[in-house]
This record gives C-alpha cells, structure tokens and sequence, in this order.
C-alpha cells in the first residue's frame, strides 16, 4: 500500500496525495496530484482509454512507487480493491465461499495451517453486505457478471477495509445490474464509514455515485479534481471528451 | 493375448520399484499439475520435461565423455539443472523479450530434437533413449525409486503447507500482491517444486508420462470437483491410479509403460468428462 505511513495532518483523511507522480521507470506520465480522501466519499477517477487511470490505481495499490511527492495514509488504513474482471479461470472449481476465504490471507499469513473461526465469520458478514450470501455455494465461474461483481466486492470486504478501490466494476454489466451493485457500492460507503475511489468509463455513474472527480489524461497532462459539474463545465473535460453538453443526464450512462 | 493380473502380484518382488514408482510420480505430479494445467501452462510442464530429458541424455554424454563419476554424472541433477534452467528462462521471459509462448516452443524442441541427437552420441542402445523419451522401462532401479520417494514426500508435504499461498498466486496474483503476500517468492518456489518434481520423474519413469501426469489428472479432477482444496487431493489420487494402472495394464496385454500409463490417465480424464456432462443433466 502507501509508500509512507504517518498520522501527521492526516487524522481526518483517509488518504493523501502531496504532489504525488505517477509513472514508470523514474518517469512520470501525469502531473504531480494533491488529494485528500475523507471517509463517506466517493472519489471517481474518470479519463479516456490510454489515460494513466490502470497506472495511476496501480500507484496507489502500492504495486509500483510514486515517481515523487507522496502517498500519505490515514490512520488504520485498510484497502479493499475490486479489479476490472476478477480473475477466476472457467476451468478452476471454486465456490464463491472458498474464493472470499482465498481473499483473506495478508502478508505471512498463509503460513498458518488452518484459517481462524473469526476469519470465517469476517468472510459470512462480508458476503451479507454484498448480498451474496444466497451464492455462497454456488462455482464463481457459473456466476452472471453481476452477481460476480458483487461476490468480488464481498472479497475486497474480508479485510474490513475502511478504503474501497474499485477499477471500472460495472464495465462489463447491463444498466440493472451495474444500479445493484452501485447500490450495495453506496450503502456500504454510507454505513461503514468507508471511502471509495472507483475508476469508471462511465460518465453517468461518476456524474450520479460520486461526491468528487479526478479527470486525468497522461497525453494532455491533465488532473483536474472537483465536482463533476465543475469539472464537466471546465475546458480539459470538453476537450478530451468533445462534448457540447455535459450535464449527467446528457452524459446518458456510458 | 492377455496376462492373468494374479501373476503380476505373484512377481511382485519384481514389479514392485517399477509399479509404485508410477504411483509415487502420478500422486505427486497430480498435485503439483493442478497448477500447471488450470493456470494454462500445459506446454509449461511439456518444455520443463523434454528439457529434463535432455539433461538426462547429456550426464550419459558427458559421463562417458569425460569421465565423470559421482553428483557430476548423476543425471537427475542434470535433469533438476536443465529443467531449472528452462523455469528460469520462462519466468524471465519478459526480460528476455521473447515471447512467452515462443520461448515454450523453442524449449520444448530444443528438449526432444537435442535428446535425440545427443543420445545418438552417446554409446547406449535406442531403447535407452526411449526409455528417458517416452518412459518405456520396465524396472526401475531402488536408488531411483527412494529418490523419488524422497522428492514425493518433501514437496507435498511443502505443498500442504504453502498451499493457500501458492493458489493465492496462481489465481489472484495482483490481489495477493495488493495483500502483501510474497508474490514473487511463492511463484519462484511453485515453479522450482514443478521443475524439481519433473526432473526427478522424468529420470525415473520418462518424459512422456511424466507430461501426462502433470496435466490430466489434474484437468480430470477439475471436470468433477468443487473446490480446489478438493481437487488437490483427487488429481493426486488419480494420477497415482493413472502410474500403477497404466503399468499393470502394460503388464496384462504387454505395452510400452509409458504409453500405457499416458493412455490410462487420458481414460481417466474422458470418464471425468462423461460424468460431468452425466452431472450437468
């Protein structure tokens, strides 16, 4: 996760970019970025294909180190992350109650022979948030995306996280199904105290689920963060999305 | 025409390295193939064990060509050093810039071509050679067979112990690293227990059953399981059913073993098929 970890000027936020620059290689791709993250918000991180968003998420998952600045986490951060497409084989047998218990193992903790009864009981009340107890049992590769967008959620839920990271969770759904899980996504925000920063393609969810955007765009050296009216109304929205209208409704959904 | 089973277990005394060393190399092949086959990396245990067999031809060559005798002239550790190697470069394929599959073809050529060609050279009959291509012995030597047995018990015994690690990394390596498990480390060590359990059983019983083992049991036990801490055990099971089978069905009606073996793992593997489709009705 976050390359430093300190509680200074930071016991409010969950999670703070101080002129943070994302890249590889020792070069950065986008502008350095300031952020405070607060618990209860949604942050939605939008911007076109080829953008930096996959860069940027892999930054703050701490899989590769900032270029500069720093990522400053909160205290008693834990991160939960949905990928794009959860990655489970069509061949591989594995029920949706065993590839939640998968998710619980952190650092060195696969060395223990068996997985505790607390464990278990943190993996049934993450799959009652997620409205996933019902599938428990059912093989994660027999699953409507859906339904396995939700048994993915549950899985970033097994480690109480207090920070949500979503990449594009309903890129691959239908309109009903991508309001379910938007909707299991908010009421989680809300009752748990959690922060969310979820990566979407979709206008219409970053414009009705997000309290705030970040607009980026590595070829136009772009980052931009407010409201998504103000963001939407401001010239690099227009610019890289060529859109005369801009209001969520206009933005119609994908 | 066929011979009575009885008279196999009646010459046990005879059969009984060669019989359980397929047992011994399908339980522990089963086991570590799950990995291999339902991560797609079929071809994976196909180069790693055509390699081994070319280390397996070049100790002979190099024992005969310059004299070796001891560790240096043993040809399971030429097999683990091949083998290895092969691992090694596949892992760094990217590195490399090779593409992956492409490095797999070449290594699996250079594995078969290079065996052939050097156990041409070297001063031992063609059967030899086809006993480390496609496992055709019919005794199998009591020192191969404890090492075997060793290798066996060691690495499932690591197996057992690593097992969530070594799934987390196989299927969910960005979450795993997100976690802060040792993804690296964890894959460097399943894909050093693959290469160690194919040499040493490509030494033993052959590359090509050796290449069965490592990939059907494990497909035939996924066609029927529902859980992968299921499957484990069963893909191992049936490659050990698969390893003694096959070499009493070489007995019974008088086959190569290795094929035989490859032959009673490929039946196992349609039955799993049938009855999962029985299942699904």
């Amino acid at each position: 996760m976050p390359t430093t970890i300190s509680t200074e000027g930071s016991d409010v936020a969950l999670l703070s970019l101080e002129a943070m620059a994302a890249g590889y290689n020792g070069r950065a791709i986008l502008p350095p970025i300031d952020l405070q993250l607060q618990r209860g918000e949604t942050l939605a991180l939008i911007g076109r294909n080829g953008a930096g968003k996959s860069t940027l998420l892999r930054t703050l998952l701490g899989l590769q180190p900032p270029v500069s600045g720093r990522i400053v986490a909160g205290p008693g951060l834990r991160v939960g992350y949905v990928p794009q497409r959860s990655e489970v084989l069509a061949e591989a047998p594995m029920r949706v109650r065993d590839w939640l218990l998968l998710a619980t193992d952190e650092g060195r903790s696969f060395l223990r022979p068996f997985i505790p009864r607390e464990v278990r009981d943190r993996v049934a009340d993450a799959a009652h948030r997620a409205r996933v107890t019902d599938l428990l049992d059912h093989q994660v590769s027999e699953l409507s995306e859906g339904q396995r967008q939700r048994a993915a959620l549950a899985r970033a839920l097994v480690s109480a996280p207090n920070l949500l990271l979503l990449d594009e969770p309903t890129s691959a759904l239908d309109r009903v199904a991508e309001e379910i899980v938007l909707s299991v996504v908010d009421e989680i925000r809300e009752r748990g105290d959690v922060g969310v920063i979820l990566i979407t393609h979709s206008l219409h969810v970053a414009g009705t689920h997000a309290s705030r955007v970040l607009l980026i765009d590595k070829d136009e050296h772009v980052v931009e963060t407010g409201s998504f009216a103000a963001v939407s109304s401001g010239a690099n929205f227009r610019r890289l999305y060529g859109l005369a209208h801009t209001s969520v409704a206009d933005c119609g959904g994908h | 025409m066929a011979q009575p089973v009885s008279e196999f277990f009646a010459a046990w005394e005879l059969f009984r390295e060669p019989a359980l060393a397929g047992a011994v190399a399908g339980l522990m092949l089963g086991w570590v193939g799950l990995y291999v086959a339902l991560r797609r990396m079929v071809f994976l245990s196909a180069a790693m064990t055509q390699t081994a067999g070319l280390g397996v031809m070049l100790a002979q060559w190099a024992a005969a060509t310059f004299a070796l005798t001891g560790l240096l002239a043993s040809p399971t550790l030429w097999a683990v050093a091949f083998s290895g190697g092969a691992a090694a470069a596949l892992a760094g394929s990217e590195r490399l810039r090779i593409g992956r599959d492409q490095l797999l073809g070449g290594l699996y050529l250079l594995g078969a071509a290079g065996a052939i060609l050097v156990g041409s050279k070297v001063a031992i009959d063609a059967h030899d050679v086809e006993t480390v291509l496609f496992g055709s012995a019919v005794a199998v030597a009591p020192e191969d067979f404890q090492r075997l047995l060793t290798t066996a018990v060691l690495l499932l015994c690591l197996h057992l112990w690593l097992r969530r690690g070594f799934i987390a990394v196989s299927f969910d390596a960005e979450g795993a690293a997100a976690r802060g498990l040792p993804v690296a480390l964890l894959k460097l060590v399943l894909l050093a227990t693959v290469a160690l359990a194919v040499s040493v059983a490509t030494r033993t019983i052959g590359a090509l059953p050796v290449f069965a083992f490592s990939t059907l049991p494990a497909l035939a036990a996924s066609r029927v399981c529902r859980s992968l801490l299921t499957t484990l055990p069963l893909a191992a099971l049936l490659g050990a059913v698969a390893g003694f089978g096959g070499y009493l069905a070489a007995f019974v009606w008088e086959l190569p073993v290795g094929a035989s073996q490859t032959a009673v793992a490929l039946l196992l593997w349609c039955c799993a098929e049938l009855l999962r489709a029985l299942l699904r009705r």
